[in-house]
């Protein structure tokens, strides 16, 4: 779509290279929905790569303290309690800092989104995500 | 143009699960408006407002994710967890643990929730257990919030808490039951 829209652009330049104010003000229009349009996908691709770091970080996460808990049980169960309780610590460790990473991609995540939204000419209807999660609510109880 | 609040809302199965293409073809026509796509790991839905947006990983994980208008965060967090229970149980009977985040784009009264000893331009993060399956955590960034709940197994006892942060109550009025209160300086 936008290679067409520059395509256009071009063609209008070479066929009135002398430049009229209609020509001019529907270069301007073009040319700022052709900007508009490419900030969004650049703000959704940046979006939805977060998204996919933040699942990322939900299963390698888990995956690494469940794996640190059984070692930690098993020397928990051998009454080795000094490596037991350093294995208690690496995890918390890994828990929080994990937790820190994911608001820091959650904040980025909403922002992106408020951007998107701000791109947009159309008035977003407030209960439309309420309205949807109504209905699965009522699927569920099937 | 109203800010939107951001939910996740992540169920973990206590016990690694394989999930299998039967399971993925009945929560499909569960979710069966959403447009459905695969990646590497996890089976995507999103509804085609992207609004909402339900992974199940290949290991059982069910994480979701959406924008809701603030004064609509507490009944979304009702529903999320009805709906995320139901996908669940297509995945396996066993226990899962429940991780939720909220970024709350209302304003909330830190100095009055977290006493006023404590400077509040030196907060960032605060951990603390408010029932004894309950693990808490705020922090914090300029006006925005995140307040993540962990390991609640009731969700009114959890919309109770979040609607007592949300009023300005005073953090011992919560009564904690493990005062393991942190407080991360800012380093910058």
């Amino acid at each position: 779509m936008s290679e067409r829209i520059k395509e256009k652009i071009s063609i209008i330049k070479e066929e009135y290279p002398d430049a009229s104010e209609e020509k001019k003000a529907i270069i301007y229009f073009v040319n700022s929905n052709l900007r508009i349009s490419s900030r969004k996908d650049l703000y959704r691709q940046a979006r939805s790569q977060v998204k996919t770091e933040k699942r990322r970080e939900d299963r390698s996460t888990t995956e690494l303290v469940r794996m640190l808990t059984t070692i930690q049980e098993n020397f928990s169960d051998r009454g080795l309690k000094e490596d037991a309780n350093k294995f208690t610590k690496y995890i918390k460790d890994i828990e929080e800092a994990s937790i820190i990473k994911k608001e820091a991609l959650m904040y980025i995540d909403s922002d992106l989104s408020e951007i998107i939204k701000r791109e947009e000419t159309s008035e977003e209807d407030r209960s439309r995500t309420t309205r949807k999660l109504e209905e699965l609510g009522e699927d569920a109880n099937e | 143009m109203n800010k939107k609040n951001l939910i996740d809302y992540v169920s973990i199965p206590k016990k690694e699960i394989n999930v299998d293409l039967s399971q993925i073809t009945s929560i499909k026509a569960f979710l069966k408006d959403f447009n459905f796509h695969t990646s590497r790991e996890w089976y995507n839905f999103t509804d085609k407002d992207e609004d909402i947006e339900i992974s199940v990983s290949k290991t059982g994980i069910v994480a979701i994710t959406l924008r809701i208008s603030p004064e609509d965060t507490e009944k979304a967090i009702a529903l999320l967890d009805k709906i995320s229970k139901k996908i669940c149980s297509f995945i396996s009977d066993k226990d899962f643990s429940v991780e939720i985040s909220i970024l709350e784009k209302r304003k909330i009264d830190m100095k009055q929730f977290i006493g006023k000893e404590i400077d509040i331009k030196e907060f960032r993060s605060m951990n603390f257990k408010v029932a004894p399956e309950i693990k808490m955590r705020i922090s914090s960034r300029d006006e925005e919030h995140i307040i993540s709940f962990r390991d609640s197994k009731d969700i009114s006892r959890l919309l109770n808490i979040y609607s007592s942060i949300l009023k300005g109550k005073e953090l011992r009025e919560l009564t904690p039951i493990e005062v393991d209160v942190t407080i991360t300086k800012t380093v910058f």
